[in-house]
């Protein structure tokens, strides 16, 4: 049993790797016992694992690996790809809530059952629509609005200021001849 | 007459509103030509630090196989599992749709699964250019000049998010009614998506997928909501009112639900252990949170402390002196930590549900129509129902910790202590090899181990002057020596042959001052006067009675160095005694 204070000295006894920066090297000290399971008996003369390499050992103790420890050695040139390979391309938030809100469509469900009943009041539908057609030489402009609020009222500015509901209740179709 | 009155009213109003726009003139001009002063909102700014923090605490992320999870940890344990480094490939989204943290996820679950085990060792080694780091720049630096010393993983995991159904099911309602004062409008959908989660684990040293472990799997993910909308008339009044309620299951919480599960199965069937013991608990209900949750608002917040109090006496983390104590009692808020800090928890020291439901998931089982019920306790009575012994209707996984009642004798503590290293084709040790022990307590305890040599010398391991606090919680092992620490201390290796024993003691209290001659020496040297770790118990039962205090050990026996012509030693199998 060793009882050790913690040294910080760095003993490094493992040989020094040959080549220039952006080389790794990778080499076994030895194959291992059984597949999957890391080395826990090696006969590497330094402690390979970082955390025992603050601890200065007699020369007496054999160093072996800790518990989960397979170590590589670097002895050959390796060249490691490190350019930037492209990106998987970004995910975007799943929106889970496929098409209008319920207290919305509450709201329009609300408005749909007035347009149909006698107190239509102030909704646009399909018979208030407005069709106009220009024509300038062979150029045929035709022109169909319901509740639009790009028409200023007379001697206003700005858009007019009118409620903004329109219920079609079918199709709103204009052939322009 | 009457016409100078009215023009006399009339420049009178002329004047009112001359004076008024003057005003309005005037203030108009101050306030753009003074700056706005700050500090007559001071007071009201000083809110701002408190209502910057979040109102609710935060709770660890779970899902139902969190405690799968745990269980597989303490299977491996049990079949004590060497270490395996592991390590993982990114884990691509092809749909696009789900933005989530994979290969993080897959982190947490293997170390989850390792905190008592140390099953798995993550390999962390990202070399991405793009993306320069402190660890990247360092790692280069340090590479380049051999002081980083990579492992090599001796299995990965593979996979991706294979795909994203949407909106597989949808359902509308909306309907409308209008009269000639009321109008209403309803509306309800609901709808279905399916995320597909494809998992692999293959062998490192070839870079191919072993056969047979694969997981694939789906998982449902929801949303739904109900809205109303009235307007009408009462009297001349106007009135609009419009309320919804929406839910939508998060894919962050679907995604760790696979990734635990893809993990469990494909580590399981690696280890080959009965993997699906673990599968099968009863908090592995997807009802399970939302069921406990339920219970939880049956009862008060008096129930709910009894309730935990008498969970926490079960579990032997309180005294059961029949005398109540209040949510302050530091009794009773030492005994909740601890709890805490064992069950994984975010240690608050408050009966919260997650808490309640940490204390109490214990106590539930399905009946035989599947649902989920109380065994021995109710929400609103902390008083134990029936105090049945808990018998779990499924196999029991490996290392599992005895069934406790709610309302029953306190369990036993208990060590737990395993030699960690890999004695290939050996049963004994030689001199000058080190040694590695685990501990693991089944709650959380003070911790003093003990070491006699072969030679006789009894030494104090823990606490020592690295490691100098001797209350250690239960959600983790502990190494001894700490390897995996960059300071472990010390070391374990063995001087001269013979027989090498390790013992633990473990108490509720803080014993040091009771014990001085073998707590308050100094560690890691011989004791004086100690012989042996018998007479170290024999202290302990002296100072704090028999049952005061929990004892394990574990020996291992060394022989001389080998040659290299000699042949194996045998001997007998290192061996835990209590």
């Amino acid at each position: 049993m060793h009882a050790l204070s913690v040294c910080f000295s760095f003993r490094q006894k493992c040989r020094a790797p040959q080549g220039g920066p952006g080389t790794i090297f990778f080499e076994r000290t030895k194959k291992p016992v059984m597949n999957h399971y890391p080395l826990r008996h090696t006969a590497c003369a330094c402690l390979l694992s970082l955390g025992f390499a603050g601890l200065c050992l007699p020369a007496s103790v054999r160093a072996q690996n800790a518990p989960g420890e397979d170590p590589v050695v670097l002895t050959n040139r390796i060249s490691v790809q490190m350019l930037p390979m492209g990106g998987a391309n970004a995910s975007a938030p799943l929106n889970a809530q496929n098409g209008m809100p319920a207290w919305m469509q509450a709201k329009v469900a609300r408005f749909e059952a007035k347009a149909n009943s006698e107190q239509g009041g102030d909704i646009l539908t399909d018979s208030n629509a407005t069709r106009s057609a220009s024509s300038d030489g062979l150029k045929k402009t035709c022109i169909q609005e319901v509740g639009s609020n790009t028409a200023q009222a007379p001697g206003k500015f700005g858009l007019a200021n009118t409620q903004q509901i329109v219920v079609l209740k079918g199709d709103l179709v204009n052939i322009c001849k | 007459m009457m016409n100078f009155n009215r023009l006399r009213s009339a420049l009178a109003r002329c004047g009112r509103w001359a004076g008024l726009l003057g005003l309005a003139g005037a203030a108009l001009l101050s306030g753009c030509a003074t700056p706005a002063n700050p500090r007559e909102d001071t007071e009201y700014q000083t809110y701002a630090t408190a209502a910057s923090r979040p109102t609710v605490r935060p709770v660890r992320s779970v899902s139902s196989f969190s405690d799968s999870l745990m269980c597989m940890d303490r299977m491996f344990r049990e079949a004590q599992l060497p270490t395996t480094l592991i390590t993982s490939k990114q884990i691509p989204d092809f749909s696009t749709k789900v933005p989530v943290a994979v290969k993080e996820m897959i982190i947490t679950s293997l170390s989850q699964m390792s905190r008592l085990s140390n099953a798995f060792r993550y390999v962390d080694y990202e070399v991405d250019i793009a993306r320069q780091d402190t660890v990247q720049n360092l790692t280069t630096i340090l590479l380049n000049n051999n002081q980083i010393q990579l492992q090599r993983p001796a299995l990965y995991f593979s996979g991706a998010i294979a795909f994203v159904d949407q909106s597989v099911l949808g359902n509308r309602l909306a309907a409308g009614t209008a009269a000639s004062r009321l109008d209403t409008g309803y509306s309800r959908n609901r709808n279905a998506t399916i995320i597909g989660l494809e998992m692999h684990i293959g062998d490192f040293r070839t870079r191919t997928l072993i056969p047979g472990l694969d997981s694939a799997n789906e998982v449902i993910i929801s949303s739904g909501g109900q809205g109303l909308d009235l307007a009408g008339r009462i009297g001349s009044y106007g009135v609009q009112f419009n309320v919804g309620r929406d839910y939508t299951q998060g894919t962050g919480a679907a995604v760790r639900t696979l990734v635990e599960l893809a993990t469990i199965e494909l580590v399981g069937k690696w280890a080959r252990v009965p993997y699906w013991q673990c599968l099968t608990l009863e908090q592995t209900h997807p009802h399970f949170q939302q069921q406990l949750r339920d219970w939880y608002d049956e009862g008060s917040p008096l129930a709910h402390h009894q309730l935990v109090q008498r969970s926490l006496m079960s579990q032997g983390y309180l005294a059961n002196n029949g005398m109540p104590m209040d949510a302050n009692h530091p009794e009773f808020r030492s005994a909740l930590t601890r709890f805490q800090a064992d069950a994984g928890m975010v240690v608050s020291g408050a009966v919260d549900f997650p808490t309640y439901e940490r204390a109490l998931r214990n106590f539930v089982a399905l009946d035989k129509d599947g649902r989920l019920m109380q065994i021995g306790w109710t929400s609103t009575q902390p008083l134990p129902s029936a105090v049945a012994a808990a018998t779990p209707q499924g196999p029991v996984p490996a290392g599992s910790p005895p069934p406790v009642a709610y309302g029953a004798a306190p369990q036993v503590r208990n060590i737990d202590l395993q030699i960690e290293n890999v004695l290939v084709g050996r049963t004994a040790f030689e001199v000058g090899e080190q040694v590695f022990v685990s501990a693991s307590l089944s709650r959380a305890s003070y911790l003093y181990c003990f070491l006699q040599e072969a030679g006789g010398a009894v030494l104090r391991l823990l606490p020592n002057a690295t490691n100098p606090n001797a209350l250690l919680s239960a959600s983790q092992a502990i190494r001894i020596p700490d390897w995996m620490s960059p300071t472990p201390g010390f070391i374990m290796d063995s001087t001269s042959a013979g027989t090498e024993r390790l013992g633990c003691f473990a108490t509720q209290e803080d014993v040091a001052a009771k014990l001085p001659e073998l707590l308050r020496a100094p560690p890691l040297a011989p004791l004086l006067e100690v012989r042996s770790l018998d007479s170290v118990g024999e202290a302990f039962a002296r100072t704090l009675g028999s049952e005061g205090y929990t004892r394990a050990a574990v020996e291992w026996r060394v022989v001389p160095r080998r040659t290299a012509a000699a042949a194996p030693v045998a001997a007998p199998a290192p061996v835990a005694s209590r």
